[in-house]
């Protein structure tokens, strides 16, 4: 890093023959100025890219100014449908992928059906699986309804079972889409296994971060 | 014009080329003046 030396501003009433130590301050004041506008303008030049790459360090400060006043001034939105993928029994994903902007904002709807829960069946030493079927939204990547109650009649038993069944989603954002994991975090019984099948379509929309 | 790295470990020994030394710290002004636009 170079140091900034006072300038020597005084040649017109005390001049001399220029020695190393003046091109030396010269220069080094030079490179100073250079480090200090590269790091300081590039601070608003990286915080403008943050939101829109579209400025370099050699745009003008105007140029900076108008792109701060017309950076996502009209946030784009794209909406579509998607199926589920598999990833393992208790997981799929919605891939979302070919948009013009990076999803600030997102919305899902979907409905899948997935394990409530296991009860035991002694007749048969056994555990039986009971599934339900979840409807969805995510808002804000937060999945809604949280958990869903749901309850099996138990003919045997004559009893009533009552289930509280969850399904998480975890959003991870791409430059030109979203991957949106949905994972039902029930433990199975050992040698038993937690599902997500019946996909149906889902629907999202996404919007780029405004301002 | 573009940036070109200063020489900042002149001795008294030094010749000054003209055409080179100073081609450089005008230049390095005219592109600090540039980046300052």
């Amino acid at each position: 890093m170079a140091t900034w030396k006072d300038p020597k501003i005084d040649w017109d009433i005390n001049p001399k023959s220029p020695m190393a130590a003046d091109f030396n301050r010269i220069e080094e004041n030079i490179k100073y100025l250079k480090e200090h506008i590269d790091a300081k303008k590039g601070l608003i030049v990286d915080a403008i890219n943050t939101k829109s790459n579209i400025v370099t360090i050699e745009n003008s400060y105007q140029e900076l100014a108008n792109a701060i006043t017309n950076i996502h001034k009209n946030p784009r939105m794209a909406s579509g449908t998607g199926q589920l993928i598999q990833i393992s029994d208790s997981s799929a994903k919605l891939v979302v992928a070919g948009l013009s902007f990076t999803p600030a904002r997102i919305f899902i709807t979907g409905k899948v059906r997935t394990t409530a829960g296991f009860y035991y069946d002694s007749f048969n030493n056994t555990y039986k699986e009971y599934k339900t079927p979840y409807e969805y939204a995510v808002i804000s990547d937060l999945l809604i309804p949280t958990q869903i109650e749901d309850k099996y009649f138990d003919n045997f038993n004559f009893s009533i079972v009552r289930f509280t069944v969850k399904l998480q989603c975890v959003i991870t954002r791409h430059e030109d889409g979203f991957e949106a994991v949905f994972t039902n975090p029930l433990i199975p019984p050992t040698g038993y296994t937690t599902v997500i099948d019946n996909y149906e379509t889902n629907y999202w929309f996404a919007y780029e971060q405004e301002g | 014009m573009m940036w070109q790295e200063p020489k900042t470990d002149w001795t008294n020994a030094d010749p000054v080329r003209f055409k080179v030394d100073f081609y450089r710290i005008e230049n390095n002004i005219a592109w600090l003046y540039f980046l300052l636009r």
